[in-house]
């Protein structure tokens, strides 16, 4: 009976149970309150963003300096898996699978929408259009950059070293073990996985709750369907069933298939923004923008809005502080992702990688999109300016309407938001998955199940329970425990490797070949002698 | 549990080590013996094998025999050990077999008269998580007087429990040792070490000592021995203290409480498995 039970259910109790139970105690508040957790969302989230959005600021910071420093120091040399082991991807691959990791349902969504938002209400004083253009693509650049890599690489820098070199599962209490060693396995082990388990989740509804509005938008754009908080829910559910049920038939294949499809169709639908829109304007800005982004980057990076007049300030708890919170409580999601194509690089090659390819990418794409939608602004072909900033959901297709073919981009768009919503759930219901069975990645197809519809749910009533500022407010607060988490990970990854690189000169000593040769030559001779004698007597 | 792995090198030292084993495994009792060896060679090369025309037999089976054939020279008998011979793998899968079995005490000779790099022994003692003996051509392998390196970090308390379960009470006497030190905060206000600051020292070491004793040894009548390191390095002191008082085995942790993270074993046990140090070395892990 027990056998049959854990062919669809195989879980490491003490973290399966308390992240449901916290889970369903969530949903079941939220639904219960109804409408008014909508005030109580936003009083968490400006209460965590105005206290603690230094220390996010200063954390993000701390995050991306420790990885290049890491990268670059003698550790840099050290191999994931071992001296050894071999990379399982080409290098041409590896970057592919980089610059899928840094595709998804976030930069469709703000794409269009963060750079015009800036755009229209510049964060800092300018004085001209072309200054607040410069500054919004600056501010974009910022968000979705290196910081968000930084956050990314760490988290999957240590899942990679611990699972691959150290042969611990890959699961985010592992990465302690320099630090707590075999009290990993104990209660704390636990409460670590739970926030992880719990960040996970809520970042991830965050972004299936922004994709639901935006499908919501681009089908009421284009077939009238009502955009409303009902629709969305019922997306969710349709979606969140064809993801289930391309889990449970087995059809993990089709789901991969799926996701390469959309790197494809991701990649087609850039090239055609690139081609009917500002082509020239969009190369040019895209070098000027990485110009500043250089320039300015410390000044920016460390920017906590001090000097602002009082009553003034708080844009940045909208948006800084928000996007940080929004990397760090999703950051196991893509660190895992990153950690598992990674087994054979060396650190260097890691940091190098997913610090500067998806970011590459991922700007190419907001001058695309964002910066494309500037420029309508800008010269006053259309002001779609006011439309985007009172509903973020349906920016990029009243920026589409500015170009050739805008029904079927738009059709494309909505289908990427849905395909990125399919591959998104699957992939994320497998990480919280695996962590809440302890590190296998073989779990029952039951579990992943209950995750996915988990998210789905979580999504959901976020979005009943106060759309966009409830999503961000989960993000947020599972944000900022789960940061204090990545402040241990680095003294424990930094111990880890120094051990390693210890071990490392201690295999490179050289062997006393010579003498080991004599000492087998004398044995060998020995024996050869008695067999000799043997066959001649 | 008391499971040992003896490392042989195939030189004449085998025969002490095995010898010294035994003798050990009469007073400390070993329930499971591991004889194993190490081929350091990826390959042999054709031009090595072809010397020996005459071999009947794999490389592994031979040096099996061998071993065989050393330990019932050396009195054992055949169902007083196993033999492993790791050939395949690297450094890498050897260390990792040795991690991960249930032994919990490695063996290894340490030449000190005989010609011997000890490379081989001081790079795996770096590797693995299992603690070490390097026991040398001239140990007593009774080990009466055992001196336990204290310098109260925890594994310093690890080293004890070790001691408590391998060592049968009785069986030999127990002394702890304490290498005391001025702390140097003190000189830039201090110049010179004057005695009473040195005396106030020695008293605090007394007293850490022998509440270090009273906690966590079995052998409330073991000596409780402190000296000044009068800045000379710690092993210095260590191994000539342990000669004048006819120390048979010194035991320490594989680190001490200052040691880097870096360092996969710590700088006094580097210095006491040094081959010019006579006196065996028990390294607690």
């Amino acid at each position: 009976m027990k056998n049959k039970l854990s062919k669809y259910f195989d879980v490491h109790k003490p973290v399966f149970w308390p992240a449901t139970i916290l889970i369903v105690v969530f949903i079941t508040v939220t639904l219960v309150v109804g409408e008014p957790m909508e005030k109580v969302f936003a009083k968490i989230q400006a209460g965590i963003s105005d206290y603690a959005g230094w220390f996010f600021v200063l954390v993000t910071n701390l995050f991306l300096i420790f990885c290049i420093v890491i990268g670059f120091s003698k550790l840099g040399k050290i191999k994931l898996g071992g001296k050894d082991a071999k990379p399982e991807f080409s290098r041409g691959a590896w970057f592919a699978m980089l610059f899928s990791a840094g595709m998804g349902i976030g930069i469709i969504f703000w794409g269009v929408a963060e750079p015009m938002t800036h755009f229209l209400t510049p964060p800092q004083d300018v004085e001209n259009p072309r200054e607040a253009a410069s500054q919004a693509m600056q501010f974009s650049f910022l968000h979705w950059g290196l910081h968000a890599w930084g956050i990314y690489a760490l988290v999957g820098l240590s899942l990679a070293f611990f699972a691959f070199s150290r042969k611990l599962p890959l699961t985010i209490r592992s990465v302690f073990y320099p630090i707590l060693g075999d009290k990993i396995y104990g209660w704390i082990g636990d409460v670590i996985d739970v926030i992880a388990v719990l960040a996970t989740l809520f970042g991830l509804a965050t972004s299936l709750g922004l994709g639901v509005k935006q499908v919501n938008s681009g089908l009421s754009y284009l077939f009238d369907i009502p955009d409303t908080v009902t629709t969305q829910v019922l997306l969710i559910a349709g979606i969140t069933l064809v993801a289930t049920i391309s889990v449970f038939s087995g059809i993990d294949k089709g789901v991969k298939n799926l996701s390469e499809l959309n790197i494809r169709i991701g990649a087609i639908f850039l090239i055609f923004i690139i081609a009917v829109g500002p082509t020239l304007y969009i190369f040019d800005s895209y070098i000027q923008n990485l110009g500043n982004y250089i320039q300015d980057f410390f000044s920016m990076s460390f920017w906590t809005e001090s000097y602002a007049k009082d009553g003034e300030g708080g844009w940045q708890n909208g948006w800084t502080v928000f996007y940080w919170a929004w990397w760090i409580s999703w950051s196991p999601f893509v660190g895992m992702f990153i950690a598992r194509v990674s087994k054979g690089r060396t650190v260097k090659e890691f940091i190098t990688g997913v610090l500067l390819v998806p970011t590459l990418l991922t700007f190419l794409w907001m001058t695309a999109f964002g910066g494309t939608g500037i420029w309508v602004q800008l010269n006053e072909i259309a002001d779609i300016g006011p439309e985007i900033v009172a509903n973020a959901s349906t920016s990029l297709f009243v920026l589409l309407e500015q170009f050739p073919l805008t029904g079927i981009a738009s059709g494309i768009g909505v289908i990427l938001v849905i395909n990125f919503f399919v591959t998104s759930s699957d992939s994320g219901s497998l990480v919280i998955d695996s962590i809440t069975a302890g590190g296998k990645l073989d779990a029952p197809v039951g579990q992943r199940i209950f995750w996915a519809v988990s998210e789905g749910a979580v999504a959901a009533v976020l979005l009943v329970g106060g759309g966009l500022t409830a999503l961000q407010t989960a993000a947020i607060t599972t944000g900022l425990p789960f940061a204090f988490i990545l402040i241990l990970m680095m003294f424990s990854l930094y111990k880890g490797l120094m051990k390693e690189h210890a071990r490392n000169l201690a295999i490179d000593k050289e062997t006393d070949f010579e003498s080991y040769q004599e000492k087998l030559k004398s044995v060998l001779g020995k024996r050869s002698e008695k067999n000799t004698k043997n066959k001649e007597g | 549990m008391k499971n040992v792995i003896v490392f042989l090198d195939m030189s004449k030292m085998d025969e002490i080590v095995l010898k010294q084993v035994k003798q050990l495994e009469g007073v400390w009792g070993f329930d499971k013996i591991c004889l194993a060896h190490y081929i350091e060679l990826q390959e042999l090369t054709d031009d090595f094998s072809s010397q020996f025309p005459d071999l009947d037999k794999p490389l592994e089976e031979i040096l099996e025999d061998e071993i065989v054939e050393k330990a019932t020279q050396a009195g054992w008998g055949a169902e007083d050990y196993s033999v492993k011979i790791h050939n395949k793998g690297g450094k890498d899968d050897l260390t990792n077999w040795v991690n991960t079995s249930a032994y919990n005490l490695c063996v290894f000779g340490k030449k000190v008269i005989n010609p011997g790099s000890g490379i081989f022994a001081s790079k795996i003692a770096r590797l693995i998580d299992k603690s070490i003996l390097f026991t040398t051509e001239t140990s007593r392998p009774h080990f009466d007087n055992v001196m336990l390196c204290v310098d109260f970090s925890t594994y310093s308390k690890k080293a004890v429990k070790f001691l408590n379960h391998f060592i049968p009470d009785s069986s030999s006497n127990f002394s702890l040792f304490h290498v005391y030190k001025v702390p140097a905060i003190y000189f830039p206000f201090v110049k010179q070490k004057s005695e009473e600051l040195v005396e106030e020292e020695r008293k605090k070491a007394v007293k850490a000592l022998d509440h270090f004793r009273e906690r966590y040894t079995k052998q409330p009548q073991s000596n409780a021995w402190v000296e000044y390191a009068n800045d000379q390095p710690s092993d210095k002191v260590i191994y000539n203290y342990a000669r004048t008082h006819h120390v048979d085995l010194i035991v320490v942790g594989i680190k001490g409480k200052s040691d880097d993270d870096d360092l996969l074993i710590g700088s006094v046990a580097e210095k006491l498995i040094q081959p010019d140090r006579s006196i065996p070395v028990l390294l607690v892990q």
